[in-house]
């Protein structure tokens, strides 16, 4: 490597190296410098809705414990026992009143309360001060719109710090309705071997790869159809419109129209009997945002990512439906991904209408989805064709859409560009990386 | 883990058995099927399922319970029916689509195995629950084999030439799906 580089040089030039993806080393330090002390997803309220219910999540790269106590607070506490480390919790979601040891049988509250150590005046004496082995608990937990987020750091700034600006706009997808969301059951856990950045760069707001990897998308019909698009109209018809955002430390949205005109705001996909709630909780700023929508993506820095996605003709023509999906990107190591899939619907939506958006969501963007599997075939082949030493030596330019000027004016906050197809937003998240990754005092890079 | 009434389930049955000579059969059917489905034959293949027939499968899930089926009873990993295969699964096996179908050109290669084949009756005459174990070695462009295993449950019709494949939901095994293409008909 050329000494003299730095792995990401920001400006008109915006280079990056491409041993932030394949490097091992630079995979050791984002480790220890971003998934030790960011704030993570590790679920949604409603997989926890009752005192005792508990979720096994990774926190960062840690495993955790998700849980509800008795007064109905949710608890994060790595999942180790604090005698010997070994695993507490070895099923993916229970419900308990507490946390057994298998090795030596110390129980641990729901809270992280060390509750009982077992022959403890025979091993330890009689003065055993058991709150000194309490569990090791996240510093802190907030919940944000039935989001649940933790980070080990007690120094992190508050979650909407970290979030930024893109509050707003998680206002529009998720607290949209009285009731808010839940989700469509436990999340799917899949391997892919790449990068947990090549994924989470894409769901950014990378609108510009859409029309090729998804080609056998659009010709079958799982995007809007032309004919969709004049069904919708209700006016002179607008051009098309796509915006993408940064928002907040390295957050970012994209957020694509339909070009139809309508009387009063539509919110396609949802049922009609939801639009007023809608309606009374957003902004007109907000409503802008869901109203025609066609597709709404983005990542909370560093590894979660939003959609929010419809399909015309879920069970045939005039079945629309609409579904909110977030995906967790864990590493496994520099090459290799565990990627978390959940399904999220309306709480107030009818039974037949949630099985309809599972339906379309299984098949697009869900897991085993068509949109995954193309997508996937390039994450994973970034991996094999720029891990070689000729390949790790070598730099991408991310100039996409540095000509377009900020949109002004708008109600929506952030760094707004009217551009659909730009790398704007995965600029964004490679600046956040680089100012948590510290590069210049990085070992890695000689200056 | 608070108990939601279930969305999905297996079939079940109450009645017994079916004759050696249905299981024997029904093994010969599964490996003509597989044969058709190893070679992404998929438009062939859908000449053995029902016009109604549907396809699931759900989400693994590990409870604490020791009685569980080791399934989410809420989620699906996929959901399709017969006019979905063939429109979005059979469509990029050709001609007019496989160049820009990326993950199917080429395609991943894949040999099932099909085995432990358990034939009951149901309460429908000529309609057999059959619960199968399945293993489908998996291997995308150069790289090594990986692989997708769990249970099928068919509900299998019996016709003139055979059987008619009315659903199939299948359980996987693994709770982390380790594959280089979850889009599987297993």
């Amino acid at each position: 490597m050329d000494e003299h580089e730095t792995m990401v040089e920001i400006g008109d030039g915006f280079r990056v190296s491409r041993r932030i993806y394949h490097d091992p080393s630079v995979h050791e330090l984002e480790l220890e410098r971003i998934f030790k002390n960011s704030w993570f997803f590790v679920g949604h309220e409603t997989e926890i809705p009752n005192p005792g219910d508990f979720v096994t999540r990774p926190l960062g790269t840690d495993p955790a414990i998700v849980s509800r106590d008795q007064a109905g607070e949710i608890h994060v506490l790595l999942n180790a026992c604090t005698h010997r480390g070994v695993k507490l919790c070895r099923a993916e979601t229970g419900e308990t009143k507490n946390f057994r040891c298998p090795y030596h049988g110390w129980t641990f509250g729901l809270d992280g309360a060390c509750r009982a150590v077992t022959y403890a005046s025979e091993i330890f004496g009689p003065d055993l001060d058991k709150s000194q082995f309490d569990l090791i608990r996240s510093g802190r937990v907030e919940i944000l719109f039935g989001l649940i987020f933790a980070t080990w750091s007690e120094e992190a700034p508050p979650l909407e710090t970290a979030l930024g600006d893109l509050v707003y706009y998680f206002k529009a997808i998720f607290a949209k309705f009285d009731n808010g969301f839940e989700v469509m059951g436990a999340p799917v856990r899949s391997r892919v071997p790449c990068n947990w950045k090549s994924e989470t760069e894409n769901l950014s707001g990378d609108g510009y790869h859409t029309m090729v990897t998804h080609e056998t998308a659009r010709r079958f019909g799982l995007f809007p159809s032309p004919e969709d698009v004049e069904e919708f109209n209700e006016g002179e018809q607008p051009g098309f419109r796509g915006r993408t955002v940064q928002c907040g430390p390295g957050n970012s949205i994209r957020i694509q129209h339909l070009p139809v005109a309508t009387e009063h705001p539509k919110f396609l996909g949802y049922p009609e009997d939801l639009w007023p709630q809608i309606e009374r909780n957003l902004t007109p700023g907000q409503i802008d945002i869901q109203s025609r929508v066609s597709v709404i993506h983005g990542s909370v820095f560093p590894n979660l990512s939003f959609l929010e996605n419809f399909k015309t003709a879920t069970d045939g023509p005039g079945s629309m439906c609409r579904y909110v999906r977030l995906t967790m990107k864990v590493p496994v190591s520099h090459n290799e991904t565990e990627v978390w899939w959940w399904h999220l619907v309306p709480t107030d939506a009818p039974e037949d209408w949630k099985i309809r958006s599972q339906r379309a969501y299984v098949r697009t963007n869900g897991a085993a989805g068509m949109f995954e599997i193309d997508d996937s075939e390039c994450f994973v082949g970034m991996t094999e064709a720029s891990s070689g030493p000729t390949g790790l030596d070598a730099h991408f330019q991310y100039i996409g859409g540095l000509h377009h000027e900020k949109a002004e004016g708008l109600e929506w906050p952030g760094d707004v560009r009217d551009a659909d197809r730009s790398e704007h937003t995965l600029r964004g998240f490679l600046t956040e990386w680089k100012r948590r990754m510290e590069i210049d005092e990085s070992p890695l890079v000689e200056k | 883990m608070t108990t939601r009434t279930p969305r999905w389930q297996h079939p079940q049955t109450s009645h017994g058995r079916s004759s050696n000579d249905t299981h024997v059969a029904v093994g010969i059917f599964y490996a003509y099927e597989a044969e058709l489905l190893d070679h992404w034959d998929i438009s062939s293949w859908l000449d053995l399922v029902s016009e109604d027939f549907v396809y699931r499968v759900p989400v693994p899930l590990l409870t604490d319970d020791y009685n569980q089926d080791g399934y989410d009873t809420q989620s699906l990993l996929m959901d399709e029916d017969r006019s979905s295969i063939e429109e979005n699964w059979a469509a990029r096996m050709t001609d007019e689509h496989n160049a820009v179908s990326w993950a199917d050109s080429p395609p991943v290669r894949l040999l099932r195995l099909v085995s432990s084949v358990r034939v009951r009756h149901t309460d429908h005459e000529g309609e057999f629950l059959a619960r199968s174990n399945v293993r489908i070695l998996m291997v995308r462009q150069s790289g090594a084999a990986k692989e997708m295993f769990g249970e099928r449950f068919d509900i299998l019709r019996s016709n003139d030439e055979g059987f008619t494949i009315a659903s199939r939901f299948v359980v996987l095994t693994s709770t982390i799906i380790d594959a280089p293409r979850l889009r599987m008909l297993l």
